[in-house]
């Protein structure tokens, strides 16, 4: 039987092997020895939490996406993954660092601070819509954290001059991909809730806040398309829309406007 | 006129002006005329102003394309602006709690949705929305499909949804059961006759086993659960909790009290009742007895252990509840159906919802209220957002189209 009590196991075992494969990265061994240790923690690392994800949902009995600490749990499984295919694909170290770095944060805030009341299922929540809908959105956040931290260390960068091009064409490629998830997400909830309440949009306060995260990511896909050139603003809009995500996804339970919206997952 | 006829485009900085411009026109016309009734406009008003702005568009995108003002509206800055507007005022609606009572409601900012700035801002987004699909529809190339699906499917998606707005018949229905009715009500309580009659034979609920709590008389956050994260407490399940291991030695779900103990018996006022037996680990003793949530009929009961501590059983969770209906339309055909919480019924452009129901009875609800919505419009809607969602799929699979292109595609 796999619960919250069996977490910190399986946590402190990923983060044990990522943190040797992101200090292999930076040691200096022969190429090739490097490269088999990095893949080989950090994908025996996601292994070790997707297993752990797996049995706590047979557990359970169902999908395991109900609460903050749920879709924690999954955020800190797709991060590395994002940071993971990023360095496959581009050879980005930092990159994978960052990302790991944002996961094993979230495991901490799990570990520490879990938030396991028994969420039972509740009829409107069950539903074929509800693992898509959660899944893609926590993708979308997933590659939109990493191209906050990309903007981050593009404003630094640019701050002493060091500034690379490239991160602002890693960026795009990063959002471009987040976006289109973040897109899928905001559907698949509009086509759940015409199932479930008759209506696909009722300006809900998530819903509000949803359409915000959309319409900024919106904003710097056509602020970069038609001012390329425009780096530093480029960069600060990343930045400020991560915040506008945050908001959207936890910030939401605090806000006076929020208190009787149907994503609130505190009471 | 001269001036509007040169080729040179406006940029950012006319954008900005043109925007703000707007809004304000919005906020002054906000202040002279502060009620906006459009709810009202429906079929056959609905179907005209969605004609004539689509008739709007398409002759001044053929006949004045070369205007500055066209040129501009299809560009990029417009489109940032409008996302920007558009943006600020949803801005607003995050921070601002709405509301539809109409004091003290200052330029309209706790109804956001039924301002005039608003319309002006979703108009704004739409018209620079139809223009820029305009622009890559015609002529019609390949390489353009995913700008297309993206672009065209999201003002379909948009448009049909505000036109059709008014047109949505949005009305519940409270039925009793081995009754037939046809009269809903919307919701300013106004009757509405369906084209079709409803007779509700059965309402049915299912529960979540509900969940033993820890109950300290010293904290300010009583309860603790017990059973996190254990939906079904099987018998003989064991928990340990601030050392007291709880056992659970039988769980009745339909449990009435008779003759100072439960027994199981499916009755109306029926609660659920575990027998529990707790052994203090700290002061080596047991306890035992019947927990239970109570019911109309049934007190709840609890457990007293050490440290004036109790145990008690939390109130049961739905977990499934529906209605077996019998629908006769007006060819007279009858049709039993089962009609289930996020699993609605669909009759044409019809669709009939599980509610409701009478919360004081729960399980024994002799009612259930039926949400019954026609959305003539919907299938407008779905089509733009299935273009979307493929327009998504796309970005997915290509890379971003350079720089050098979108020039191009400018000029």
């Amino acid at each position: 039987m796999i619960t919250w009590h069996e977490f910190p196991y399986f946590a402190f075992a990923s983060i044990i092997v990522w943190l040797v494969g992101i200090a292999a990265m930076y040691l200096p061994f022969t190429d090739t020895f490097k490269k088999a240790i990095v893949h080989i923690s950090i994908t025996s690392g996601i292994a070790a939490h997707l297993v752990f994800i797996v049995l706590f949902w047979t557990y359970i009995d169902r999908p395991p996406m109900r609460t903050l600490g749920e879709t924690r749990l999954w955020y800190s499984l797709l991060i590395p993954i994002v940071g993971y295919l990023y360095y496959v694909r581009w050879r980005y170290n930092w990159v994978m660092a960052y990302s790991i770095m944002l996961s094993v944060v979230f495991m901490l805030i799990n570990i520490f601070n879990p938030e396991i009341h028994d969420k039972t299922l509740m009829p409107a929540l069950q539903s074929i819509w509800f693992v898509p809908h959660v899944i893609v959105y926590m993708f979308a956040y997933a590659l939109l954290a990493v191209s906050c931290i990309i903007a981050i260390k593009g404003l630094v960068l640019l701050q002493f001059k060091k500034f690379n091009p490239e991160i602002i064409v890693v960026a795009r490629s990063l959002v471009r991909a987040g976006f289109a998830f973040l897109t899928l997400g905001l559907l698949f909830g509009a086509l759940w809730a015409k199932e479930a309440w008759g209506h696909y949009w009722t300006w809900d306060p998530k819903e509000v806040w949803a359409l915000l995260t959309w319409l900024a990511y919106m904003l710097y896909l056509h602020a970069t398309y038609y001012y390329p050139q425009k780096t530093k603003t480029q960069l600060w809009l990343l930045a400020i829309a991560f915040i506008v995500l945050l908001i959207c996804w936890f910030g939401i339970n605090y806000l006076a406007t929020a208190q009787t919206s149907v994503h609130t997952y505190t009471q | 006129m001269e001036e509007i006829f040169k080729s040179e485009k406006w940029g950012y900085r006319e954008s900005t002006v043109i925007t703000v411009a707007l809004f304000l026109i919005g906020v002054l016309l906000q202040f002279a005329i502060p009620t906006i009734e459009i709810e009202k406009l429906k079929f056959p008003f609905s179907l005209a102003i969605a004609l004539i702005f689509v008739n709007a568009i398409v002759l001044s995108y053929f006949g004045l394309k070369h205007a500055r003002l066209i040129q501009w509206l299809a560009s990029v800055p417009a489109a940032i602006s409008s996302i920007s507007l558009l943006g600020i005022l949803t801005l607003a609606m995050g921070f601002i709690p709405q509301t539809n009572d109409a004091s003290n409601n200052l330029l309209g900012i706790h109804n956001l949705l039924n301002t005039w700035y608003f319309i002006f801002a979703i108009v704004f987004f739409l018209i620079t929305l139809g223009f820029v699909s305009l622009k890559r529809l015609v002529p019609f190339k390949w390489k353009n499909i995913g700008f297309i699906l993206n672009h065209f499917g999201l003002w379909l998606a948009v448009f049909a949804g505000i036109i059709g707005n008014a047109d949505i018949t949005d009305v519940s229905i409270s039925l009793q059961e081995n009754r037939t009715s046809w009269i809903a009500f919307d919701k300013k309580k106004t009757p509405i006759q369906l084209p079709f009659t409803l007779k509700l034979l059965d309402f049915s609920m299912e529960e979540y086993a509900a969940k033993p709590l820890l109950i300290k008389p010293s904290n300010s956050k009583t309860e603790t659960t017990i059973q996190a994260f254990i939906p079904n407490a099987k018998n003989d399940s064991l928990f340990a909790l601030e050392g007291l291991q709880i056992k659970v030695q039988k769980r009745l779900m339909t449990a009435v009290f008779r003759k100072n103990t439960f027994v199981e018996f499916d009755t109306i006022g029926s609660c659920q009742a575990f027998l529990v037996s707790v052994y203090d680990t700290q002061q080596d003793t047991n306890y035992t007895g019947w927990i239970s949530n109570g019911s109309n009929n049934e007190q709840p009961n609890m457990l007293t252990v050490s440290n004036n501590r109790t145990i008690a059983l939390s109130t049961a969770e739905a977990k499934k509840f529906s209605s077996n209906v019998v629908i006769t339309n007006i060819n007279k055909e009858i049709d039993t159906v089962t009609i289930e919480v996020n699993k609605p019924y669909n009759m044409g452009l019809w669709s009939i919802y599980q509610y409701d129901y009478d919360t004081q009875k729960g399980r024994w609800s002799d009612v259930s209220v039926l949400q019954i919505v026609h959305d003539p419009w919907l299938i407008l809607v779905y089509i733009g957002l299935a273009m979307v969602i493929l327009g998504s799929i796309y970005l997915l699979f290509t890379r971003g189209s350079s720089n050098d292109n979108s020039k191009q595609s400018e000029q």
